[in-house]
């Protein structure tokens, strides 16, 4: 099986629904000759023209507009928000017209889009360009949010996300374009609502999504190597949420971790967390306990940056306090 | 609710603890991450850190003392929190002794603290089986297996000695009469392990080489052992092997001499425990440690059983671990039950080396280059590839004249290695 780069699998994607559905455009800043800001559209403006890779202005509200009217009307745009930051001034088209639609036109009319954006820290963007707030979509009924770990699923999700009905935020991630990883040629998808184990264990559960998935399984490593044995289980998909696979690894392995990368408040951690004390509260061993980014507007400074995002330290030292909780282990022992 | 602070469970093996020394005094204010005492256990002396921020209004016990796992030790109030200290007793008395297992003939060498003032009336009094602190599984284990939660109660080995899983696992494992546990622990496949008392001498060896070389005190003997039979045999087996996977490495068959030189030499094939006494733990199974390099550095994945596997096998599951842990998905158990452990720098042309024991563990064998070398044969100068070996041995567990014996055996197998195919 080829390997390649999160972002190469993105546009192997992107290419491969274009060549397949010619219902399929997209739309976005610098996303034809600048070939995107992150090169995921690489390409894609000579081999279908401007009709289907359509430059737009500085002004999110503007295409998400658009996007939406072209979903309605019976095309499949996939819109690119060049960062997650940037929605925030499309937030009234995203949550107000775009989730609602369906509902309020009774079922007869679909916004079937894509909207494709990657979030999270660790270049030094600081406060305005360095957020993780893909649980305020996961939040909103209407709305599916699909974040994957990995090139083989970035592919397979994104073919899924542009075939589905809805609306779709499809979260990357600044740091993950460059994590390589095997993806198959041609055709396939990895369907929306189920959650991966990459890495099977038995002394606690990790959950996570998108790039704390790569750190959870770097942490999952390091305690192998002290001997304790980490299962870790990518979420992919936000919402819908897969309870299932996470309360079947948490009966076997009685400890629950949940890990993000934005802030933990209200965050992803704090529904799962929630999800598992219903579905198995007599399977718990210890209390769940979450990490996620601290919750400050990310610094500027290096140091600090380091210091606010969920390093893998963090994760490494929450795991342990987890096994402490159930006695497996000294708390704070050096 | 003010927070008890519990002696702590710091290695599979530790059942008490003496703490050495609190860094914070009564009265003191705790902030969470901070070390509040030294605790001195069967393998070490580790520092023990709060976890959160208040007052440090009791210590329990003081300087010295020695207390099963699970005692209350001190209470941490939290910031505004009144406390009345004369709910908790000096001294507080520990568990009454669990049931007597045959695994446990010796007394602990430093006498428990006499029973103190009981724990407070009204705890005692109040305390069904909801109100003790239990995780949700634990509660659920102990009723399905029809264990009274309340015998536990504040022993627990969580915080603040909440009981869980593992502590209704061992309450049930030590139930039933000891009788049956002897039984149990005869049956075909035998004992695990032994656990050795060392005697006298080996203890003054032991404390007197801690001296000079803290921690496992390494000698290290360096041998050259003539490999061209043992070469002759791995080309001969490879030309039958059509299976890639099974074909052998010359490592292979050194893990297999290693093993079975173990057999005969089981001291190195043990833990050190540095408990009070000291033990030794010779294993019955021989689980090899290999070196293999990984991403992030050295990794050390055991290869179970050797002693009892065809070369085949063991080349097989050699590769097998070996491919995990390249990909990055070794399996659960690929780190665990290791008894002795075996280095290879030979691929990089490396002559000898002296690798560092990883403990508990009391020997590693670093092999080095299997090279051709003019050698005196019967007054005749010969060409023969000659390999060195070098035993890293620790010195509390084995003697020198003890690690040569194994190293003469380990020499016969290799250069006789039909008896490693048989």
């Amino acid at each position: 099986m080829p390997e390649m780069l999160f972002r190469d699998a993105l546009t192997q994607a992107l290419r491969e629904e274009m060549q397949r559905d010619e219902r399929v455009f997209i739309m976005g800043e610098e996303i034809g000759r600048f070939e995107g800001s992150y090169k995921v559209t690489r390409g894609l403006i000579n081999e279908f023209g401007k009709k289907r890779v359509r430059e737009t202005p500085i002004a999110e509200e503007g295409f998400m507009g658009a996007g939406i009217g072209a979903a309605m009307l019976g095309l499949r745009p996939v819109v690119e928000i060049m960062t997650l930051n940037f929605i925030l001034v499309a937030m009234d088209m995203v949550i107000n017209h775009a989730a609602k639609i369906r509902y309020m036109f009774g079922g007869e009319v679909q916004v079937p889009m894509v909207i494709r954006t990657p979030g999270g820290a660790g270049g030094q963007l600081t406060a305005q360009h360095s957020q993780s707030f893909e649980s305020w979509f996961a939040n909103t009924p209407g709305m599916k949010v699909l974040a994957p770990a990995n090139p083989h699923d970035a592919k397979g999700l994104l073919k899924s996300a542009i075939r589905d009905e809805d609306p779709v935020l499809f979260i990357e991630n600044l740091m993950i374009y460059t994590e390589r990883g095997e993806v198959p040629d041609g055709d396939y998808i990895v369907p929306i609502g189920v959650a991966a184990v990459p890495r099977e264990g038995t002394d606690l559960t990790i959950v996570s999504h998108s790039y704390a998935t790569v750190r959870a399984l770097r942490v999952a490593n390091r305690l192998a190597q002290e001997g304790l044995s980490a299962e870790v289980v990518d979420l992919r998909s936000l919402r819908p949420l897969d309870v299932e696979t996470i309360v079947n690894s948490v009966r076997k392995t009685h400890r629950l971790l949940c890990v993000e990368e934005g802030w933990p408040t209200y965050g992803v951690s704090a529904e799962i967390a929630a999800r598992v004390q219903k579905a198995c509260f007599a399977e718990l061993d210890a209390p769940v306990e979450r990490v996620g980014g601290a919750e400050v507007p990310m610094p500027y400074a290096k140091p600090l940056e380091t210091a606010a995002i969920v390093n893998e330290e963090k994760i490494y030292q929450a795991a342990r306090a987890v096994l402490a909780e159930s006695g497996m282990l000294a708390r704070g022992v050096s | 609710m003010p927070e008890e602070i519990v002696m702590p469970r710091l290695s599979d093996t530790m059942t008490e603890g003496t703490i050495t020394r609190w860094l914070k005094k009564e009265g003191d204010a705790v902030k969470n991450g901070e070390i509040l005492f030294e605790v001195e256990t069967d393998k070490a002396t580790l520092e023990l850190q709060s976890y959160h921020d208040g007052t440090l209004v009791k210590i329990l016990m003081g300087d010295g003392s020695t207390a099963p796992i699970g005692t209350p030790v001190g209470v941490l109030a939290k910031a505004g929190e009144e406390v009345d200290v004369s709910n908790y007793a000096s001294g507080a008395a520990p568990p009454p002794a669990e049931p007597a297992t045959t695994s446990a003939p010796t007394p602990p060498a430093a006498p428990a603290p006499e029973a103190g003032t009981p724990k407070p009336q009204a705890r005692e009094a109040t305390a069904a089986a909801e109100d003790v602190k239990a995780s949700p599984l634990a509660r659920v284990m102990a009723e399905q297996s029809g264990l009274d939660l309340r015998t536990l109660a504040g022993k627990g080995s969580g915080p603040g000695g909440r009981v869980v899983r593992q502590d209704v696992e061992s309450a049930a494992e030590s139930a039933p009469a000891p009788v049956a546990r002897a039984g149990q622990s005869a049956g075909p496949s035998g004992p695990d392990h032994e656990d050795r008392e060392l005697n006298r001498v080996r203890q003054a060896i032991a404390r007197n080489l801690a001296l000079s070389k803290p921690g496992a005190p390494h000698i290290y003997l360096t041998m050259e052992v003539e490999m061209d039979a043992a070469l002759a045999l791995y080309k001969q087996v490879n030309e039958l092997v059509d299976d890639e996977q099974s074909r052998l490495t010359v490592n292979d068959l050194v893990m297999k001499a290693t093993a079975l030189a173990l057999r005969k030499y089981t001291d190195l094939n043990a833990h050190f425990i540095d408990g009070k006494p000291p033990k030794l733990r010779v294993f019955n199974r021989i689980n090899l440690t290999v070196a293999v390099p990984g991403d992030q550095g050295l990794m050390v994945p055991v290869v179970k059983d050797v002693d009892k596997k065809s070369l085949s096998q063991i080349a097989r599951e050699a590769k097998e671990v070996y491919g995990r842990i390249r990909s990055n998905k070794p399996a659960p158990d690929d780190f665990q039950g290791g008894t002795f452990a075996v280095s290879n720098l030979g691929r990089w042309g490396i002559d000898e080396f002296q690798a560092v024991i990883n403990p508990p563990q009391v020997g590693i064998l670093a092999i080095g280059a299997a090279a051709p070398q003019a050698v005196v044969r019967e007054d005749k100068v010969e060409i023969r590839s000659m390999m060195r070996v070098t035993l890293s041995a620790d010195h509390r567990a084995a003697d020198g004249v003890y690690a040569a014996d194994f190293l003469v055996e380990l020499k016969r197998l290799l250069e006789h290695p039909l008896g490693l195919v048989i």
